[in-house]
């Protein structure tokens, strides 16, 4: 009788544990909840979006997204110039676009490089092209352009990291790569831009 | 009758009544005890009081009060700040259906395990304190039961009165006591796991399973109790006993360890759709996991309190060595575990994962009994910490979590 019932609870008990495996590998969670709290690719949470169009651009120094934004990740708001992409957050930096571009999109990026990153080249990504952002010593926020022909609709633009960059001192756990004040896309060549600023 | 088993019986007869005569004592020993480290708390808390009121000056205000108030008209507890705030917001309301707390409104009360919420729930429910002092009053019980599971604990080497006192001594006038009379879950986890390793060291393994499951649903190190579990259960030739309702028994304690996290688990699946939310709350509060290493190196470089819990973690893993010489392997792989868990994040806090696991304490108690010199050094050390973590709490501006 008495091992009978040990029997019947270590059955129960394994049945217990095996649920609450499963419910680990199984989260029921919005995408959001999923970048901020698990995946901590992002720190968007309980984002308030505005009215801009992709010519106005991005503006990081504001208070949430444009509309035509859907998330972004890699990227933490910072007050000193907007943004910067964080590699604590993936080596993936960027957003996800509510809208589809397609054809000539000159992206004007402006942006400041860390100092881990000075005199390095940075491949940009919009959909399934790839061009790079070369970075000088200038630490001052200065209009980056970038031409893309896209072929299909994108809806990603992210810049990639090949590995986490070092941390920014022994109190500041941030590793910063480009600092990110603006970003435009402007349905033409980037010659065809009279005025980047 | 066989003489033999006429001898057998009496002396189970005499362990029985010697058991419950140790155990009535240790009750009233751990009674005063409570009651000389309430004074202790009340007396620095006074001090604050009137040593503000002298200068017109107010204490600066805890960070994440608004736990403590939202939804609650009645006035608050002192002495239940942070953690505090955060149980006693379960204690009224349960807990968040979504995040909604904080400046960004990402925080929820999910990192705080349900254990000593539901401890406290009854002064709550059945006699109305207000939510902060029901917190309070449930970690200064849960204190009664910690210093008493410590007695029960170290009780095969406690042959005199004095050493009981020793060893009571050392969980009433912890130097982090404050925590104990702050509304933590410190005590309660305490009293568990030393409950635990005395069942263990008893051969009791499916009590010993008991009190693990319910450490693991009090906070996350409980289910490090697994370890110790497995490491008793493997020394005492348990596992390899033909006799196969005990190794029964053995399998049902270590499955019932990890059976705390495990409703727990469920039960924040339910409410949040996932499982891990307790650690992905982290988020939250912009704590990143990495090296334990990593953590401790850039601490030490910052200087200051960080690079004191540095040295408190590092000499919470030399007890832990020596616990291993001494042969003591659970008590030793539980303290290394339990230090290095949450070191993997962060080394705020440090005192109080050390302060509050049994083997640091039962190692005081070991080396205090062997070098009895030692012994008032140690209270003098131990004290004046205590006392300085007090007044610290009570003025409101303490560097430590």
């Amino acid at each position: 009788m008495r091992l009978s019932l040990l029997i019947l609870v270590v059955v129960a008990l394994i049945g217990l544990h095996l649920a609450a495996f499963w419910a680990v590998l199984h989260p029921k969670v919005t995408r959001e909840y999923r970048a901020y709290y698990i995946d901590r690719t992002s720190q968007d949470w309980r984002v308030k979006k505005y009215y801009s169009t992709p010519e106005d651009g991005i503006d990081l120094a504001k208070p949430g997204w444009p509309n035509f934004v859907a998330y972004s990740f890699g990227i933490a708001r910072d007050t000193s110039v907007g943004a910067w992409t964080d590699t604590r957050l993936g080596l993936k930096a960027g957003f996800e676009l509510n809208q589809p571009f397609t054809g000539h999109v000159c992206v004007v990026v402006d942006a400041t490089p860390s100092s881990a990153i000075v005199n390095r080249r940075i491949p940009l990504v919009f959909g399934d092209q790839q061009e790079e952002i070369a970075f000088g010593t200038d630490q001052r926020v200065r209009p980056y352009s970038i031409d893309f022909e896209l072929l299909h609709p994108a809806t990603r633009l992210q810049l990639l990291f090949s590995k986490p960059l070092p941390r920014m001192g022994h109190i500041d756990a941030r590793q910063l790569g480009i600092g990110l004040s603006r970003i435009r896309f402007l349905s033409q060549a980037c010659s065809a831009v009279a005025d980047l600023k | 009758m066989n003489p033999s088993v006429l001898d057998s019986n009496a002396a189970v007869a005499k362990v029985q009544a010697d058991t419950r005569w140790y155990s009535k004592r240790e009750l009233v020993l751990a009674l005063i005890l409570l009651v000389v480290s309430e004074f202790f708390a009340a007396t620095f808390h006074r001090i604050v009081h009137w040593e503000l009121a002298m200068i017109h000056a107010k204490p600066l205000e805890a960070p994440q009060l608004d736990r403590c108030t939202e939804g609650n008209p009645r006035n608050l507890n002192d002495f239940c700040q942070l953690d505090c705030c955060w149980y006693s917001s379960i204690i009224r309301s349960g807990y968040d259906k979504q995040p909604g707390f904080g400046e960004r409104e990402d925080r929820a009360n999910w990192s705080f395990f349900p254990l000593f919420p539901l401890f406290a729930l009854p002064l709550f429910k059945l006699f109305r304190m207000e939510s902060t002092l029901s917190t309070v009053v449930a970690s200064n019980f849960a204190l009664y039961f910690a210093i008493f599971a410590f007695l029960y604990m170290v009780r095969s080497r406690a042959h005199s009165f004095r050493d009981k006192a020793l060893a009571g001594a050392l969980v009433a006038f912890n130097p982090a006591i404050v925590y104990a009379h702050g509304g933590y879950a410190e005590p309660l986890c305490f009293a568990l796991a030393a409950a635990g390793f005395g069942l263990l060291e008893r051969r009791c393994w499916i009590e010993a399973g008991i009190a693990g499951g319910l450490l693991g649903a009090a906070r996350p190190t409980g289910i490090l109790f697994l370890v110790p579990y497995l490491i008793a259960a493997w020394r005492s030739g348990a596992v390899g006993q033909d006799f196969r309702e005990r190794r029964l028994g053995v399998l049902l304690g270590a499955l019932l360890c990890p059976a705390g996290v495990s409703l727990w688990m469920l039960f924040m699946y339910h409410r949040s759709g996932d499982a891990l939310a307790w650690m992905h709350m982290h988020a939250a509060w912009g704590v990143y996991r990495a090296s334990v290493t990593t953590i401790m190196w850039h601490a030490l470089a910052v200087g200051g309190w960080r690079r004191f819990w540095v040295f408190v973690a590092l000499a919470g893993l030399s007890v832990s060595a020596w616990l291993l010489k001494e042969r003591e392997y659970e008590n030793a792989a539980f303290l290394a575990l339990a230090i290095l868990m949450p070191a993997t994040a962060e080394v705020a806090g440090m005192p109080r994962f050390i302060w509050w696991q049994p083997p640091t304490l039962f190692a005081a108690y070991l080396l205090l009994k062997r070098y009895p010199n030692s012994q008032a050094a140690y209270f003098a050390l131990a004290g004046g910490m205590a006392a300085s973590m007090t007044l610290l709490w009570f003025l409101g501006n303490r560097p430590f979590v």
